[in-house]
């Protein structure tokens, strides 16, 4: 009983911490938007330009971190259960760079990188899906399915070879579009716009539906490929169908936020020391804690400057890593 | 006795190509230099053109570097995947990258007249703070070292150091500096390095070699281990310190190579199998031959410019690595 | 009657052949136990018989069906497997694991049934863990804890059970504990129980029939009395047995190498 009650709490907490986030980043930028204000423009009493900047500029960055760092927590959940390995990551199976290449190649041939609309998000899923499924081929065996180990290794490997072509590219680029590319794969939670989480939404609600629905079969899968096989679970179908959805989360992520690599990782390991590796457990509170950490960084980002843009992916890894090293050293293991 | 002959003949290849690589690394470069003169600069010590000069003191140090290097950066990755037991570990997971990569920044932004070799000492430094601070936090509650903590410690560090680098060379504008040690190079090696850090990488090539026998260890378990009397976390410790030895340097001297260290160590077990006195010795040539080729071929493809050499090894090796892997997957 | 059959079955890693051309029966209602020394290939066609390997050629029958034409889930209705190695899953309670047993007959997004209620409960009484239902897998010792990966198979609610080794690594008491657990399962749920086991003298105890396999092939069936005979265990293991009856049983009394045997 004390792990719902633990589970719970730490859920309520995180939500109120969501809340405060978004509040405050409402209250910082260039016109600040503090909670009195905000009550106002809910009670219908607002300005129109108070409307314009909250429903056009603020609600969309927040609405787009808080599921971004869903989406990405879940993929690399799912990934760490099915291949058993603590440091996989969404990032590691050649999402975030198939992407980047393909981003890279769209800037390179259809000229400048601001008057391409859905193009961008289209092209750059594209290319996750293309490198996840070139991945797969690679590591798929006829007889035994999709071997886990190998793929991490394949997707390190190819995605190592992606970044290396990009980099080859990079001499084709202008100043200004290789200054977007970089940031682009820092990731900078550039879509913000409604039509881009207009667009994203739906993949991301099917996929952690998917997700959700499967909760018992990650659960056999925590007690071993074997044990789980012989509770029933058909592996090579399973092991198939989750990561499919883990890189399809992924790569929808990354095609609206550009290449967040950290918050895949280290949501569900420190998930698993708050409140264990029940997927029950883990999968929902990684999923709020990526969404917290995402707009934290993000708030973070805009407090501590308003001139340079910070990657968002630079300040996830300030704001995680040394809570994660905490965790280490004085969490329950 | 059919994995004896798999042994030595994979040693002997290794090692001939290796020879060969580092002899044509030598004949070809920017400037057109006939063989005789390399032979002659190679042999005859009173021999004094220019290309004899170019010979000994650029090309030679580089040469010796590359396979130095690459030896070093492949030993440290099955190294690394010996102790953490983990297939995607390597010397990255220590923060060796990543400490020198923010002692550099560090450098670059506050201390922009320091020398090369100056830097280079800094990295290093940088290096082992890292790697001391990782093994306080993987130490910090148990007593061991346990190799999952040791894991996770090192990748929370490696990507706090590496936000930091990348936060401040943003915000101080430094991208374009650091750009060309993040993707690699042996341009800089040179003899006045070579002097101090080669015989320290040797050392820690011995050291290795020496480690080989005692890291099949790695795959029982702790108490097995102990019940043969061994210690596994002194055996990690001692690993972990050749670790930072090797890598620390290479890392300073060339930059960010990823590769090497992770899929060298692979491609040697699926070639002669996994017991580390086989494979180490050929995880080392292997680094070696590739590291010298890629930079070969790096001088090669646009003279008198570089190309940027961790591409050419990602470009060379990933599709070697992917073979061999898909090889080895019909088999185990 | 016969439960499962093989048919001419070969099982393999890639280019070595670890079972050549097998073919056994094994009876309905019984416990069957395989022997054989290490590297027989005991394990490998445990692991084939409960569909966590698939056989190069051959076909394995459950129940006249084609094992491998069934679907997972429907399999794990129908047999429960405990595997060699288990990783463990510490952070779980006892109850928990057991709960694991009834996953095959999860419905998507439906919590637990009173069926799955009653029949984890008959689980935990039959493995004797009520007491230690709440505390965590990594309390425990080996035994309890084998008992409590037996009792999530045995909430499988399944005719067959398999265990490869079960006793390995447990104490004389434990040992005990779980081979009597077994026989209780056969005897008084009806289960058909398959297992592997390196003690011959508890194979000869808690079996209705063996199967003595040598370097992949079957070198005796039947029952105990007809398997453990004193030619046979120098066939098979290469020793020199001194068998005695113990209420009908035979039981190895003492052994020694066959080899040294004939030299002195």
């Amino acid at each position: 009983m004390t792990k719902t009650t633990r589970f719970n709490s730490w859920l309520l907490g995180l939500g109120a911490i969501l809340v405060v986030l978004a509040m405050i980043n409402l209250n910082t930028g260039t016109m600040a938007l503090g909670p009195a204000a905000v009550w106002q423009w809910l009670t219908g009493r607002g300005t129109a330009t108070q409307t314009l900047v909250l429903l056009n500029f603020r609600l969309p960055r927040i609405v787009l971190a808080i599921i971004v760092g869903w989406a990405l927590a879940l993929a690399g959940n799912v990934l760490q259960t099915v291949t058993h390995n603590p440091i996989a990551d969404p990032s590691l199976i050649g999402i975030n760079t198939g992407a980047g290449l393909a981003v890279m190649l769209l800037i390179i041939y259809a000229g400048t990188s601001t008057s391409l609309g859905l193009a961008m998000p289209l092209v750059a899923l594209g290319g996750a899906w293309v490198s996840t499924g070139l991945i797969f081929a690679l590591s798929y065996h006829p007889q035994r399915g999709l071997l886990t180990n190998r793929l991490l290794l394949i997707g390190v490997a190819l995605s190592g070879c992606f970044s290396a072509l990009m980099v080859l590219m990079t001499l084709k680029l202008s100043p200004d579009n290789y200054q977007f590319v970089m940031n682009w794969l820092a990731g900078s939670l550039w879509g913000t716009d409604w039509s881009y989480i207009g667009w994203a939404l739906p993949w991301l609600l099917v996929g952690s539906g998917i997700i959700l629905f499967r909760i018992p079969v990650l659960a056999a899968f925590t007690l071993g490929d074997s044990a789980a096989q012989s509770l029933g679970v058909n592996l090579k179908r399973q092991q198939l169908l989750l990561v499919s959805v883990a890189a399809m989360l992924a790569g929808v992520s990354v095609a609206i936020s550009g290449g967040i690599s950290f918050v895949g990782l280290i949501t569900p390991n420190l998930a698993r020391r708050l409140v264990g590796s029940r997927p029950r457990y883990q999968l929902p509170l990684a999923g709020v804690l990526g969404s917290c950490l995402l707009l934290a960084a993000d708030t973070l980002g805009k407090l501590i400057t308003t001139t340079t843009e910070l990657p968002v992916g630079v300040l996830v890894a300030l704001i995680g890593a040394p809570y994660f090293i905490y965790l280490l050293i004085h969490g329950t293991d | 006795m059919k994995n004896t002959t798999k042994f030595t003949s994979a040693l002997l290849c290794c090692s001939i190509l290796l020879i060969f690589v580092m002899l044509l690394s030598l004949r070809f470069g920017a400037d057109h230099i006939a063989t005789a003169t390399v032979w002659s600069a190679l042999t005859n010590p009173h021999a004094s053109g220019l290309d004899q000069q170019i010979i000994r003191s650029i090309r030679l140090p580089r040469v010796l570097g590359a396979a130095l290097i690459g030896a070093a950066l492949a030993g440290s990755g099955a190294l690394m995947q010996g102790v953490t037991r983990n297939p995607l570990a390597d010397s990255g997971l220590l923060g060796i990258n990543a400490g020198a990569g923010l002692m550099l920044t560090l450098c670059l932004a506050f201390f922009p007249k320091l020398t090369t070799v100056q830097t280079t000492w800094w990295a290093v430094v940088g290096a082992a703070i890292s790697a001391c601070l990782i093994f306080c936090i993987s130490t910090a509650r148990n007593v061991q070292l346990n190799p999952s903590t040791l894991v996770l410690a090192g990748i929370a560090i490696s990507t706090l150091f590496t936000a930091l680098s990348e936060g401040l060379a943003l915000v101080l504008q430094l991208k374009q500096d650091l750009a060309f040690w993040c993707f690699g190079g042996l341009g800089a090696v040179s003899w006045s390095q070579l002097k101090y850090l080669g015989p320290a990488l040797i050392i820690g090539l011995v050291l290795t070699l020496l480690l080989s026998s005692q890291l099949n260890l790695a795959y029982l378990t702790d108490d097995n281990a102990k019940s043969l009397g061994k210690s596994l976390p002194l055996l990690r410790g001692l690993a972990l310190g050749c670790v930072i030895i090797l890598s620390g340097i290479s890392v300073a001297l060339v930059g960010t190579i990823t590769f090497v260290g992770l899929m060298i160590p692979h491609m040697s077990r699926w070639i002669v199998g996994s017991d580390y006195r086989r494979s180490l010795p050929v995880t080392l040539l292997l680094g070696a031959t590739l590291t010298v080729s890629a930079d070969l071929i790096a001088r090669l493809v646009n003279p008198p410019h570089e190309t940027p050499f961790g591409i050419i090894i990602s470009l060379i090796g990933v599709p070697c690595f992917i073979y061999l892997a898909r090889k080895e997957s019909t088999h185990a | 009657m016969n439960l499962i059959e093989t048919q001419a079955v070969s099982i393999g890693y890639a280019d070595k052949t670890i079972i050549d051309n097998l073919s056994i029966n094994i009876p309905q209602g019984q416990i069957t136990t395989l022997i054989g020394p290490s590297g027989s290939g005991k394990s490998t066609l445990i692991r084939a018989l409960a569909h966590l390997l698939k056989p190069t050629t051959g076909v394995i029958l459950l129940d006249q069906e084609n094992i491998q034409a069934i679907k997972t889930k429907t399999l794990a209705k129908k047999m429960a497997v405990l595997p060699q190695t288990n990783q463990t899953a510490n952070d779980l309670s006892v109850e928990e694991l057991v709960s694991f047993g009834r996953l095959p007959y999860r419905r998507p997004l439906a919590g637990l049934t009173t069926t799955d209620h009653e029949k984890i409960e008959w689980a935990l009484t039959q493995a004797s863990l009520q007491a230690l239902r709440h505390r965590t897998l990594s309390t425990l010792s080996g035994g309890q804890r084998q008992r409590a990966w037996i009792a999530m198979a045995i909430a499988q609610d399944t005719e067959t059970i398999i265990l490869d080794e079960p006793t390995t690594y447990l104490d004389l008491t434990h040992q005990l504990d779980v081979m009597l657990l077994v026989k209780r399962l056969n005897e008084q749920s009806h289960r058909t129980i398959i297992m592997a086991l390196h003690d011959l003298n508890h194979a000869a105890r808690f079996s209705d029939h063996l199967i003595a396999i040598k370097k992949g092939q079957v070198k005796a069936q039947g029952s105990v009395k007809d398997v453990m005979t004193a030619e046979n265990l120098k066939a098979i293991f290469n020793i020199n047995a001194t068998l005695v009856d113990y209420q009908g049983t035979p039981l190895i009394l003492t052994y020694d190498h066959y080899q040294e045997d004939q030299q002195s």
